[in-house]
Order: C-alpha cells, then structure tokens, then sequence
C-alpha cells in the first residue's frame, strides 16, 4: 500500500463524512460547514489526479464564492432555525431513499470493486514523423515507401537545417530512400524503419557524403515525446553530423571566458556537461534544461571548445535540435537548431489555457455571456416589489365587473335591468 | 498507464459521492439543502471527469470541468436569488409549502 494509496483513503473517507454530514445535519449552517470541508477534500483529490489548476479554481470559486454565497442566503432567510425534522409529508421517505441509494451502490460499483469492469488504456495515436536534413553537403530528396502508403511520399530540395512539419503515417514497416537534390545520386542505403503506434519521431539524415571517403548519410530515428519534462524548461536535442570524434554540448557558465577545458579543470564545467560524447551518426543526446540564457560550447573528443554558442537562449515548452555540422565554407562546424514548439505539462494552468484560447474561444466567450446574463438576472430577482404587486392586484379586482355596470356608472343612470330593445320600424 | 491509484477508485468514489447527493435532493426539506446536495451532485461529476481526463491523458476534461463550474456559479446565484424571492413571498423556504403550481 503506497503513500497515495493511503492519502487516497484517508480524504476519500474524509470526504464521505463530510457530505454524510451535510445530508443529515438539523442545523443548515452546519451543513454548508460539512459541504465546504467536503470540497476541500475534493480539491486535495484533484491534486492527486494531476490537475493543479482546477483545484485551485475549485478552492476558490467553489468554497470561496458559491459555498459563501450559500452561507449569506441561509443566514439572511434564518433558515438555521427552521427545523428539517418536524413535519413529514412522507415519512417513509428517509428508508426507501436509503435503500434506493444502497441498491444502485451495489449494482454499479461492484463491478468496479470486484475488477470485472476496467477502464480501457489509452488509445495510442498513429504514429507522426518528420523529416530533418542534418547533413551539411547538400540538399536532400527524401522517398518514405511502404505496404501502407499507396504513394510513396517525396520530400523534395531539402535544405540543411530545414525540417518538414509533421505528417501522420499508419503503423508499419518503411523503406527511406535518400538522394541527393541536385545530381539525384544516393547518398545513403535504403533504410528501413518500423513505426508503431504511440510513436513520434524524428527522421534525422545526419551525417557526410563524401563519394571519394566513402562515408555515407544516416537516417537516425529520433523520438520527439512532445510534453516538457518538467515546467520551465526547454529540451535540447544534440545530433553529431560532423565527421570526426563524438562532440559533447557544456554550460560554460557566466564567464565562459576560457577556450581549453581539459577534464580535470574547473569542477564548473564538469559539473555541467549536458551532452556527453554525442557520436558520430550515433544515438543523439537529450536532456532538458531550465529556461535562460546560457554560454554552450560544443567540445570534441580531447575536450578542446570547437564552437562556441554565447548568449543562447533556451526557451520554455520548446524541444530545439542543436545539428553540429561542417561545411565547405566553415571548417570549424557551423550549428543549426530546429525548434518545435512542445506541449506544456498535463494539467497546468499553461496547458488548460492554451486549449481555451484556441480549440474552445466560443464556449469560453458565451459562458462569460451566461454569467454577465445570470448577474443581470439577480439584480432583477432581487429588487423589491412586494408593494407595487399588491396595489395592482388591487386595482385588477375592480375591473372584474361586467361591462354593463362599468358604463351605468360611467354615465350615471341607472343599471338597466334587461337588456334594450333595438327600436323596430313602428314606434 | 498504471497509476498508483486507479481511475476506477476514483470513480467509485465520485459515484459514492453522487448517490449521497441525490438523496440529499429527495430526503431535505429545506429548499436550499436540497440546492446544496445539487452542488454535491456536481462536484461528484467534477470528480469523475478529472479522473478520466488523467486516464487518457486528455486535457479536454479539465476544460469541461472548467465550464460545468462555471455554469454552477451561474445557477446557485440565480437559485439563491429566487429562494429569496420566494421567501419575501411564502415566509417559508419548506418544499412541502411550495406547491403553488401543482394542478
């Protein structure tokens, strides 16, 4: 029995007893008391079930508002004095209830409690994948070929650094073909890769094509999660596609003032060392970090700084590729970064406001209608009319008369006893 | 995904809560204790959607546990003003007295 499970029972019971509480309490006063502990305890339930923000607006609107407002009614009306238990139209109420209650207990949660009745898993997605050109040489034709495709699918011209957005596959098994944009010569093997579902990666073709070395592009499949770690902070992906030593990514603190760094040097340094020995073509290295601005360096296998990135930025909800290539036109390796924009953690007030801004503007807006209308709605229910009502019905009584005495009194004669005869032709 | 404690206690628990809220309705006879069993009733169902939206890994849950209590807001004050309102009227907020409409 863990920790949570323990808490769990602790307010679940907690709970109960505060709504048992309410339900059976003579005093009203005291029952909204038990109804608020029992949304406190709801509150803490929400924070176990990952959903900080709503246990927030739940301590604050439910508890601090509605509960309130409950509170100022039943003081106002004296209603604690009014007793629930004197006068019974229906005495037999209270058992049938109770047993109604017991017998939909049994017949809807013993299924559950015997573990007959289990929520399905989660549904895992289709797999999506992009395409990122990591190598430096050229520009990249890209051919996805599988059982599953009817077409194969080409990405065309490119560039390095470049990425494409991300395409939905169905799950299988796929042959990449990588040519080069401008001779459309191969510069790799045809590589298989199987996506399953749930999977979200990253096609990286990293690497050097050098026809006379005989050094080839890799497509390195890299699993992008999509949901930060942690709030905050930023993931960096570090892709070696220079070809020499494994290159390792460093903090260099503040200063960074220093352009050798052997490993027995300053424990700073050591310390931070966010990417250890990213190989060539070889698995990349990922890590997160806190949100700021930092000095990185890229350090290769002796430890000696070969580029430097000063002043970088690290971006909350982000996941940014670091390529660390070399190009014809800079031998010292040039770095480019892809950044995609990732989802914030599940259940923070960052995710829920996201999706009500983008997914759920209408509802959010007529809700703020509803509440203005509900304001309005008060203020008219509330105002006082006891007075008005009584003249006017008052008044209405008067004219409950017939017609024919209204205009006798009217005009002032007498009230005409039969009805008129209409003169005929001879007087 | 396992979670230490799963969704299925959660639901029982907000089940739990809703049946006890629903006799609160049927069994009070004060009219606003039966308005707070139907607060009751709603948070039970707070409860379950939060639990399921963790199941699933959906924030769609949280965003329609965000609108059922803002809705709730919205009706408690309106209920509360109309039980005053019926009170300046009746003198009593006794459900058993209330049956002005009844044929």
């Amino acid at each position: 029995m863990g920790v949570e499970a323990l808490l769990f029972i602790a307010v679940g019971i907690l709970a109960l007893a505060f709504a048992f509480v309410m339900l059976t309490s003579n005093n009203a006063v005291h029952s909204a008391l038990g109804l608020i502990a029992n949304f406190g305890c709801v509150a803490f339930l929400f924070l176990m079930l990952d959903a900080p923000f709503l246990s927030m607006v739940q301590v604050a609107v439910y508890t601090g508002a509605i509960m309130v407002l409950f509170l100022f009614v039943i003081m106002l009306l004296k209603a604690e004095q009014s007793s629930d238990t004197t006068t019974r139209s229906f005495p037999w109420l209270v058992g049938a209830a109770t047993v109604a209650g017991v017998i939909l207990l049994v017949v809807l949660g013993g299924p559950i409690v015997n573990g007959s009745f289990k929520l399905p898993d989660q549904k895992l997605a289709s797999p999506s994948v992009r395409l990122v050109n990591a190598s430096a040489t050229s520009e990249l034709n890209l051919t996805i070929s599988g059982d599953t495709l009817p077409q194969p699918i080409t990405v065309s011209n490119l560039a390095f650094g470049k990425a494409t957005t991300f395409e939905t596959l169905p799950a299988g098994t796929y042959k990449v073909n990588i040519k080069n944009a401008e001779t459309d010569k191969p510069v790799a093997a045809p590589q298989t890769i199987t996506l399953a579902n749930g999977d979200v990666a990253t096609l990286t073709a990293a690497g050097e094509f050098n026809a006379t070395a005989g050094t080839q592009v890799k497509l390195l499949s890299i699993p992008t999660s999509g949901k930060q770690a942690g709030a905050d902070e930023g993931r960096l992906v570090v892709v070696n596609s220079a070809s020499e030593s494994p290159v390792s990514l460093v903090d260099l603190g503040p200063e960074g003032a220093v352009t050798t760094v052997t490993r027995d040097g300053s424990t700073v340094l050591i310390d931070r060392i966010l990417a250890p020995t990213v190989a060539y073509q070889g698995a990349p290295g990922i890590f997160s970090y806190p949100m700021g601005m930092y000095n990185l360096a890229f350090l290769d296998g002796a430890f000696n700084v070969v580029r430097r990135l000063d002043n970088y930025v690290i971006k909350t909800d982000t996941e940014t590729m670091l390529v660390f290539a070399r190009t014809a036109d800079s031998q010292d390796g040039v770095v480019q970064a892809i950044t995609i924009n990732t989802e914030p953690p599940f259940g923070s007030p960052k995710a829920i406001g996201r999706l009500l801004f983008t997914d759920y503007l209408l509802p959010v807006n007529l809700v703020g209608m509803l509440l203005l209308v509900a304001l309005v709605g008060v203020i008219v229910l509330s105002r006082p009319e006891a007075e008005k009502s009584e003249r006017r019905s008052n008044v209405r009584r008067k004219v409950s008369r017939p017609l024919i005495n209204v205009i006798s009194t009217q005009t002032g004669s007498d009230i005409v006893a039969e009805t008129p005869q209409l003169p005929t032709g001879d007087s | 995904m396992a979670y230490p404690v799963p969704a299925e206690f959660f639901i029982v628990l907000s089940m739990i809560l809703f049946i006890l809220g629903a006799m609160g309705v049927v069994m009070r006879k004060n009219a606003i204790l039966v308005f707070m069993s139907v607060e009751l009733m709603l948070n039970a169902s707070n409860l379950a959607l939060v639990a399921f939206a963790r199941q699933w890994q959906n924030t769609n849950g949280h965003i329609f546990v965000f609108f059922v209590m803002t809705v709730a807001a919205a009706e408690v004050a309106i209920g509360l003003a109309l039980i005053v309102t019926i009170f300046r009227h009746k003198k009593s907020i006794n459900i058993d007295d209330l049956h002005q409409m009844e044929g």
